[in-house]
């Protein structure tokens, strides 16, 4: 799914170059659950951005779902995003005038499905993540939990290749982190690749995969023997599907 | 994303801040807005002015002598020049007095003018009621008046004044007829007259002196020529252009043009500067706007949208936001024309023309000011815009 071959990402130029990755090779299979671990300024978000084609690496190939992305120009990459990519952010990033019905549609309108069909894949998204009886809330009446969960609905919606989180629960308290990292384990057990950058120990080990990053560098890439099992505490979302 | 699209975005983000959303406006509806009143205005004023220079008479030419150039006429000089001068159809001596003219105890100041039976003719000032005077009456420098219907009003509240008699600065006078309306032109009001003879008038303010000399030429395109012929024969007499003033009506109707057309044009730039601050106003809010939303732009961009989704995002929110404004202006310019109208009692008069440009102008400024913050969103980086705080 993900193929990163000899990938080095390098910014500026002369004197202030900075080489951010360097020689970074990667696979992840279709349906992994990869965590991408390291301290800030260790390359991390340099790799993320190259995985969710939000950025070309300097040399190097990344080949997404069979198609080499490195060499595409800002408007190529702006279809693979919408097609291929879904983001969650650390900051959830719903925008604020739209309600989640509204968030949700976002990646169809920009891929030009006509309204009926969005609306009906949207609802079935936020469906999916326990928020049907909320999808006319503006994001301000939503708790960080559940505007994270409209999130992952707007990643979804749109049936990409794979699902890149940021710091997914950084702003969450531990009881909504435990809730979204437990939607994450079930949308992997069906199927959906997922790759989650994070400095937090805890939630990388709910993955199945670890990769370690330090200086630019890939320095660690292990399975973890036993994943965690995140069981949300009687939330509103099991409430919704009982 | 299709422009249908976009324009529920653009209403989405403009709703979710309304008061900034008419403030914005506000520029280009005071723009738009001083734009169609003032020019209608101007055009008002045109038409009037017009209308009341065509008032005097068709094809009149007037034959005003300079005194400060030592050059005076008499009632003969009319005959010479009707004589010298064959395109002419009728010349008119007219002397002009101050007078006070007085019906039992009501007294009035007026203006008496001593003309010519060809008055009604070369003036286009036909009588209500009885009659004008004839030559005859000139002839005989007789005591009869013709009345203005200000004169009328003023002396007679109402009762008709012709068959009655009046006094002319203690002169009596039969009154014979009574002039129709025309109302003010150029600021006068030319009903407020008494006509009588010349030669009566002569006498009656003791004055060989005549203020102007009327005449009309045999048809209107001989009005050219015979101002031509008057000018040589005045050059020829005086050795001076400056000494007799021979002005023609249509000359004076295009003089009276080009002055109230640059009044329009000067009324239309001022108010266009103001629709261009309303349009700087508008850019303004747009970059403010987009530095406000870059972490929005960021999350769209990241969601697939590409640079021309974004500049369409942001063009539409500016193009709405001018037109709309334009369309709030026109009812506001239009309205205020006939409030002016109304309060001023200033003609006024609204063209589709200044209507329509005002509007495409203010939707061309719409596109203008809205281009380079639209562009400026669609040209972030959407790794920085993502990061943004």
């Amino acid at each position: 799914m993900i193929d990163l071959q000899h990938v080095t990402k390098i910014y500026g130029q002369g004197d202030v170059r900075v080489t951010a990755l360097e020689d970074v090779s990667l696979h992840v299979e279709r349906g992994e659950m990869v965590a991408i671990m390291g301290p800030s300024g260790s390359g991390k978000s340099t790799l993320m951005n190259l995985i969710g084609c939000l950025d070309r690496p300097t040399t190097g190939k990344y080949v997404l779902a069979g198609r080499d992305v490195s060499t595409l120009n800002d408007n190529q990459l702006a279809r693979v995003r919408n097609r291929e990519i879904g983001f969650v952010f650390q900051t959830f990033n719903l925008l604020p005038r739209l309600n989640a019905l509204q968030n949700v549609e976002l990646p169809l309108v920009y891929r030009g499905e006509p309204r009926a069909a969005r609306v009906r894949k949207a609802m079935a998204a936020l469906e999916m993540v326990g928020l049907g009886e909320r999808m006319h809330h503006h994001p301000n009446q939503l708790s960080g939990g559940q505007q994270q969960r409209v999130a992952i609905a707007r990643a979804l919606v749109g049936e990409p290749s794979i699902l890149l989180a940021d710091e997914p629960t950084g702003n969450l308290d531990s009881r909504a982190g435990e809730e979204i990292m437990a939607i994450f384990q079930e949308l992997n057990q069906q199927g959906i690749t997922l790759v989650l950058v994070t400095h937090d120990e805890r939630v990388a080990r709910h993955c199945r995969r670890i990769i370690r990053v330090l200086d630019g560098r890939l320095v660690g890439d292990a399975p973890v023997a036993e994943p965690l099992r995140a069981v949300p505490v009687n939330s509103d979302r099991e409430a919704a599907q009982a | 994303m299709s422009i249908q699209e976009g324009i529920r975005m653009a209403w989405l983000s403009l709703a979710g801040n309304k008061l900034r959303t008419f403030l914005t406006m506000l520029g280009v509806i005071i723009g738009v807005a001083a734009v169609i009143a003032l020019v209608s205005i101007g055009q008002g004023a045109t038409n009037e002015v017009t209308s009341q220079v065509q008032s005097l008479g068709a094809n009149l030419i007037v034959i005003t002598p300079s005194v400060s150039a030592g050059v005076r006429f008499t009632v003969d000089d009319a005959a010479t020049i009707a004589a010298r001068v064959p395109e002419l159809a009728q010349v008119m001596p007219v002397i002009t007095a101050p007078v006070a003219a007085q019906y039992g105890i009501t007294s009035y100041d007026t203006t008496v003018q001593g003309v010519t039976e060809s008055f009604p003719v070369i003036r286009d000032f036909p009588v209500a009621s009885g009659r004008f005077f004839s030559a005859a009456d000139v002839q005989d420098a007789a005591n009869v008046a013709v009345l203005g219907q200000t004169v009328s009003s003023q002396l007679f509240k109402g009762l008709n004044p012709v068959g009655r008699t009046i006094t002319i600065n203690g002169q009596p006078f039969q009154v014979i007829g009574l002039l129709t309306s025309k109302g003010g032109s150029l600021g006068q009001n030319q009903d407020d007259l008494i006509a009588i003879p010349v030669t009566t008038a002569e006498r009656l303010v003791r004055t060989r002196y005549v203020a102007a000399i009327y005449a009309i030429p045999k048809s209107a395109d001989l009005s050219a020529v015979a101002v031509g012929h008057l000018e040589n024969i005045f050059q020829h007499q005086y050795q001076n252009d400056q000494a007799v003033t021979v002005l023609a009506q249509d000359q004076l109707l295009s003089t009276v043009n080009s002055v109230t057309t640059t009044l329009t044009l000067m009324l239309a730039a001022i108010a266009g500067i103001s629709l261009l601050v309303g349009g700087i106003g508008i850019m303004n809010i747009m970059l403010v706007s987009v530095t406000e939303r870059t972490r929005e732009i960021g999350v769209r961009k990241a969601l697939g949208a590409r640079r021309r989704d974004v500049l369409q995002q942001f063009l539409v929110e500016s193009v709405f936001l001018a037109g709309v404004g334009g369309l709030i202006g026109i009812f506001l310019g239009v309205g205020g024309a006939r409030l002016i109208s109304g309060l001023a009692g200033w003609a006024t008069r609204v063209s589709m023309g200044s209507v329509l440009l005002a509007f495409v102008f203010s939707a061309a400024v719409g596109v203008g000011f809205g281009l380079w913050p639209a562009m400026r969103a669609a040209n972030l980086n959407p790794i920085e815009a993502l990061r943004y705080e």
